[in-house]
């Protein structure tokens, strides 16, 4: 991978962290609702595997982390306004975290019954192929997503109908308490791609240069009109499911720490020579300025009108 | 002025539609080299294509799903589930998806969808024999269908595909042979209209699809009594043409809905519920309203006839009333 | 031997009738078990239907008819019966009950013995306007709940009985319907000078018309016959069609005309309304209702006063004349008496004659005895040419309601072209010295009194729905008097206590709304169809 690019996912994935952590205490505050899921350990994979897009192949996240958004540039005060109930949010008061959107930067929200959202990214992968040819749907998922029916039904779809997809599982071993050896019958949820006849791959989720590798491979596949992909990533979950989450549930989760990948990733960046700890300390530096700006944002905008409750529903009106 | 059956209607709804628009594609199990098994889709994927007109494996999530995210993509997705029933088998579809996809995400997305629902019972057992528009109706985010004459089911299944907004649009199975007449040139009354299919001055029916044919048939027998009712036809039932009915009871203060859904929370009772509300003082007869008794629908043909609505009993109810 | 049904099969779930195709075996004919007998086809398949005996077969249906699924298309007749047995085996497994609340609620009832009558909040509301003691009213409902039907029933219906429904001894003590009754006749009695004018009418065409109504060759009864005639009538004399005021005569909206009914409770009067602009038929269909209506003491309150006159016809009582009373505030009542055969005087010989007499009161406050006797004598000879009644205005059905769809007839003749519309009967004509009888405005005033109106209506509804009181609005149209119409004006004033600027904010949308106005465009498309039938088609 280019240094320029390596150098990028780094500095995203530090402002995604950031950006997180800020955004737990913001809920300890009580100025937004404690609902992220953080997806600490999850940032690097993300970003890589975004970067490997074009800037308008749409993509739809699953719930954990905000990687996804901040790999695409979406406004970290418009997405603080959103939990926050203030206006200058990217859905009005209407869906918090769990449903960021900005499609001009290719973001493309999230379904809020989890695993619900497969059979949107079908169903836009329908729609590009007849009007944008060329362009890819992403669909990422957690491990226990994959185990709805509409995962199988849509990558049945997808694959017969050679849809343009790509569906990235982040498999971080957990679906909140519930561990993949209880829920999942295969132990490579890659696997499952055998099922539908198409390409399943396993990455390591602390490998941006392989993890962009196979999507890209994948992107490639769907711009040829040959269909949809599967790829996971074996991820990590530092935290809990939810912020506060104690973990009583989780033996291993002492030893996270030591396997956090943007560690992983800041050690090789200074190893490589490519910055210096100095360095790497004022770009975390500019990172916790860049998210306080968008805090400081986000509190200057007005409260969201009670209103609102009532408009977005239809086209039409009432 | 010519006349043609409520399939043909609908097939020439989905015709027109297509070549209109380059962004309406129509699919379904059984749809596209078969015509669907209902005949609805007769011809059309000839016509236009299997990249339009094409059919789908047994994936009801995925069929009003799949929807969705095509009509986000820009296209303008018809979808056919078998049954209307099978509206419940895909429920996070259509009433999360569907309903509030654009919703959640703050009005970002819009979803011109329309999944038509063929309903009714013919004897085909409790999963395969409902009339559920009342879910639909109770449900925000969503347009709710309910054509009863072939004029209406084009006009309003034309209408429905030109809508931005997601309609459940339910197509009775047992008036696809029926004949009516339908004028090409006549504008077709909107969403949210209903049509007084019969003026009267003693009762008010509200009825639709089956029962309003029941409801018409009950009607001519009590005029030789020298009751006249009038019977209301909503048409769609999302948006709801309260505005005719409340008019009508003012006239008549007596109302009685047919409803081919369960009774309980139907959608007879939201109009009972409005009537109470908005029309107190008109009221001179106790609300009623006949429906599927809170039982499903079994198969056998007698326990059918037991649990629908009939001419027999829409006679005898509105007796009771004005008497 | 025995017959076996060969039916239409359901061959698809939607399917509720199939077609007979084709017969695949004579009428008649032998057939075996098994043998395709005829084709039939649904709207999806066709298929051939086999026999299910053996035996002879008879047709049912030819080729080409349609029938209902389910339905016999043939029978075949055989020597052999047989009942296939139920395969014994099998387990019937006992159902499980109904639950209660399934289907099965008790019907209610709305009275509670000893406990005060529950009402509709219609029949509550009626109550009070009609000053009617809702304790006083009895239920016809089998649930005892008591509707407006029954409140107007108690407000115009005399009671027999006391109020505690025994009869009294000694004083019978009146209902409050019958106080009311009895004051307003006194009143009417005290404060309208009456005159009474006797007619004798020639009753053949009377006697013809009523036998042709009697035989149905015509629709309607006698009295809607009476009725129609004294409604033309006092239509043709619009200044008696009022009623006294004090110092002036306060015209009556429309000409309604009352036709008392002798219910089993006493004398009510409902009334028919407009029945100038009805035909004989459709007064009859009026009145089937409002006597029904009566006759079960259910009329209701809009059915009932503001008459501009009575018809009373005893006839059948064999009473020859009478001095009437009228009607409250009514100035004319006209008494029917029976039709007699009488020996008449006709060119100088004694010839067998039918008559009929009329006793027509007048409220001598609003009528004049010249007045009167015209309306007598207009009565006299309408009733002398019953025949025509028959015909006129009937003519020309109305439309079906719910359609913007007009009807016209200009009879042979004149240029009076009689118009309607599902409601509402006029006439348009031309003035005299245009050629015509003046029987109405001519087309283009016509057209600019819509213009006129629709604009005046259309902002009044405009003010109407932002709550601007408006007050009287006057309206002046005019246009060039002859010729095309090259340009016309519209001047509109109202007096009002809202604000100018709020008045003038509705012109903008009552001309937007003015339908009219948009009617007036110049690119309206008008189809124009004539079409021609030979003379003697008209039938």
């Amino acid at each position: 991978m280019r240094n320029d690019l390596l150098a990028e996912i780094f500095r995203k994935g530090l402002l995604t962290r950031v950006f997180e952590d800020r955004f737990v205490r913001l809920a300890m505050e009580g100025v937004v609702p404690p609902l992220l899921h953080p997806g600490a350990g999850q940032e690097v994979a993300q970003i890589a595997a975004i970067a490997a897009l074009e800037d308008d192949d749409p993509v739809l996240y699953a719930h954990r982390g905000t990687g996804y958004m901040v790999a695409r540039g979406v406004s970290l005060s418009a997405m603080l306004a959103d939990c926050a109930g203030r206006a200058g949010g990217t859905n009005n008061g209407k869906g918090g975290i769990m449903h960021v959107v900005d499609t001009a930067k290719g973001i493309f929200g999230e379904s809020g019954t989890l695993g619900g959202g497969f059979v949107i990214s079908v169903g836009m992968g329908m729609a590009a192929k007849r009007k944008r040819p060329g362009q890819v749907v992403t669909h990422f998922f957690g491990d226990g997503g994959s185990n709805r029916g509409t995962f199988h039904e849509a990558l049945n779809w997808a694959a017969v109908q050679k849809l343009p997809c790509i569906y990235v599982c982040e498999n971080n071993g957990w679906a909140v308490s519930v561990p993949v050896s209880e829920s999942t019958a295969v132990e490579n949820i890659a696997d499952r791609a055998h099922g539908y006849g198409i390409p399943g791959v396993v990455v390591d989720g602390a490998d941006p240069d392989a993890v962009l590798d196979v999507v890209r491979t994948a992107a490639e596949r769907a711009r040829r009109g040959e269909g949809p992909s599967l790829i996971e990533i074996k991820a990590i979950r530092l935290r809990g499911h939810y912020a506060t989450d104690p973990q009583d549930y989780r033996p291993d989760a002492a030893e996270m720490a030591g396997k956090d990948p943007l560690e992983a990733l800041r050690a090789r960046i200074i190893s490589s020579g490519l910055m210096s700890e100095a360095e790497v300390a004022s770009l975390k530096a500019a990172c916790e300025a860049e998210v306080e700006e968008a805090v400081v944002a986000m509190q200057a905008q007005p409260l969201l009108s009670a209103e609102a409750a009532f408009e977005d529903l239809l086209v039409q009106g009432a | 002025m010519r006349e043609i059956t409520y399939s043909k209607a609908l097939n020439e709804a989905l015709d027109e539609s297509l070549a209109e628009d380059e962004d309406v594609i129509v699919y379904g199990c059984d749809v596209g080299r078969w015509g669907g098994i209902f005949n609805i889709t007769t011809g059309l994927q000839a016509k236009y294509g299997a990249d339009r007109v094409f059919d789908s494996p047994i994936s009801e999530n995925v069929l009003v799903g799949a929807g969705v995210g095509a009509a986000v993509g820009g296209l303008r997705p018809v979808v056919e589930l078998q049954f209307a029933d099978f509206l419940l088998t895909a429920g996070d579809e259509v009433f999360f998806k569907a309903g509030m996809w654009r919703f959640m995400h703050g009005g970002a997305f819009t979803v011109p969808l329309v999944v038509r629902l063929p309903s009714g019972a013919t004897g085909a057992g409790p999963e395969h024999s409902t009339c559920p528009e009342a879910y639909v109706m109770h449900s925000p985010g969503l347009l709710c269908c309910v054509p009863s004459t072939p004029a209406d089911a084009k006009g309003l299944l034309k209408l429905a595909i030109r809508s931005d907004d997601p309609v459940m649009f339910f197509e009775h199975r047992r008036l696809y042979q029926t004949r009516g007449p339908i004028d090409d040139a006549a504008p077709v009354a909107p969403f949210g209209k209903a049509a007084v299919r019969r003026e009267g001055r003693h009762v008010t029916i509200v009825a639709w699809q089956m029962m309003l044919n029941r409801a018409l048939k009950a009607a001519e027998i009590l005029a030789a009594e020298g009751l006249d009712v009038e019977v209301i036809d909503p048409r769609t039932l999302a948006p709801f043409d309260f505005e005719t009915i409340l008019a009508s009871v003012k006239k008549t203060g007596a109302c009685l809905v047919v409803e081919e859904g369960y009774r309980r929370l139907g959608v007879g009772a939201e109009i009972g519920a409005r009537l109470f509300e908005e029309a107190l003082p008109y009221l001179d007869r106790p609300f009623r309203r006949l429906a599927i008794p809170d039982v499903p629908i079994g198969s056998a043909p007698a326990l059918v006839s037991r649990i629908l609505p009939s001419e027999e009993q829409i006679v005898a109810a509105v007796r009771e009333m004005a008497g | 031997m025995s017959e076996h049904p060969l039916i239409m099969p359901k061959l698809g779930q939607t399917m509720e009738f199939g077609t007979v195709a084709e017969w695949l075996t004579e009428d008649g004919a032998a057939v075996q078990i098994g043998q395709p007998v005829v084709s039939v086809e649904s709207d999806k398949a066709t298929y051939e239907i086999e026999a299910t005996q053996a035996g002879v077969i008879r047709r049912l249906a030819p080729e080409g008819a349609e029938i209902p699924v389910g339905e016999p298309i043939a029978t075949i007749s055989s020597g052999v019966g047989q009942a296939a047995a139920v395969p014994s085996g099998l387990e019937t497994r006992a159902p499980s009950p109904t639950p209660g609340w399934a289907d099965r609620r008790p019907a209610r009832s709305f009275s509670d013995a000893g406990a005060r009558p529950l009402a509709s909040p219609r029949a509550k509301a009626l109550a009070q306007s009609l000053n009617v003691d809702i304790g006083a009213v009895s239920a016809h409902r089998k649930d005892r709940l008591i509707v407006a039907a029954d409140v107007e029933a108690a407000a115009s219906a005399r009671r027999v009985s006391g109020a505690d429904g025994a009869p009294a001894t000694g004083d019978t003590p009146l209902t409050p319907t019958q106080r009311t009754a009895a004051e307003r006749l006194a009143r009417s009695w005290r404060q309208a000078p009456h005159i009474v004018q006797m007619v004798e009418v020639d009753a053949e065409q009377l006697a013809t018309a009523a036998a042709a109504l009697r035989d149905g060759r015509a629709a309607g009864t006698l009295n809607d016959l009476l009725i129609k005639a004294a409604a033309d009538c006092l239509a043709q004399f619009p200044r008696l069609n009022a009623r006294f005021g004090g110092d002036h005569l306060i015209p009556l909206p429309e000409v309604g005309v009352g036709l008392a009914v002798a219910a089993e409770t006493g004398l009510t009067v409902p009334v028919v309304r407009g029945a100038d602009r009805l035909s004989v038929a459709q007064i009859g269909e009026e009145t089937r209702t409002l006597i029904a209506a009566a006759r079960a003491g259910r009329l209701r309150a809009g059915q009932l006063g503001g008459a501009s006159l009575t018809i009373s016809n005893l006839g059948a009582y064999g009473i020859a004349f009478g001095t009437p009373v009228l009607n409250l505030d009514e100035p004319i009542l006209v008494f029917v008496g029976a039709l007699e055969e009488r020996p008449v005087v006709q060119a100088g010989r004694i010839v067998v004659g039918r008559r009929v007499m009329l006793s027509i009161a007048y409220d001598h406050r609003v009528v004049d005895g010249l007045q009167a006797a015209r309306f007598s004598q207009a009565l006299k000879k309408r009733l002398e040419t019953a025949a025509e009644l028959l015909g006129g205005a009937a003519d020309i059905a109305p439309p079906r309601l719910g359609a913007r769809e007009l009807e016209a007839m200009s009879p042979a003749g004149g240029l009076e072209v009689r118009v309607r519309d599902a409601r509402h009967a006029w006439s348009v004509d031309e003035p005299s010295i245009a050629g015509g009888t003046d029987t109405g405005p001519d087309p283009v005033n016509l057209v600019l009194g819509a213009l006129a109106s629709c604009m005046v209506i259309a902002l009044k509804l405009a003010a109407r729905r932002r709550r601007i009181d408006l007050g009287e609005v006057r309206a002046h149209v005019a246009a060039n008097p002859q010729g095309k119409v090259k340009e016309a004006a519209l001047r509109i004033e109202v007096w009002s206590p809202a604000p100018e600027a709020e008045v003038r904010s509705l012109l903008a949308p009552a001309k937007a709304a003015c339908l009219v106005h948009d009617m007036l465009r110049p690119d309206l498309p008008v189809a124009v169809e004539l079409i021609v039938h030979p003379a003697e088609a008209r039938a």
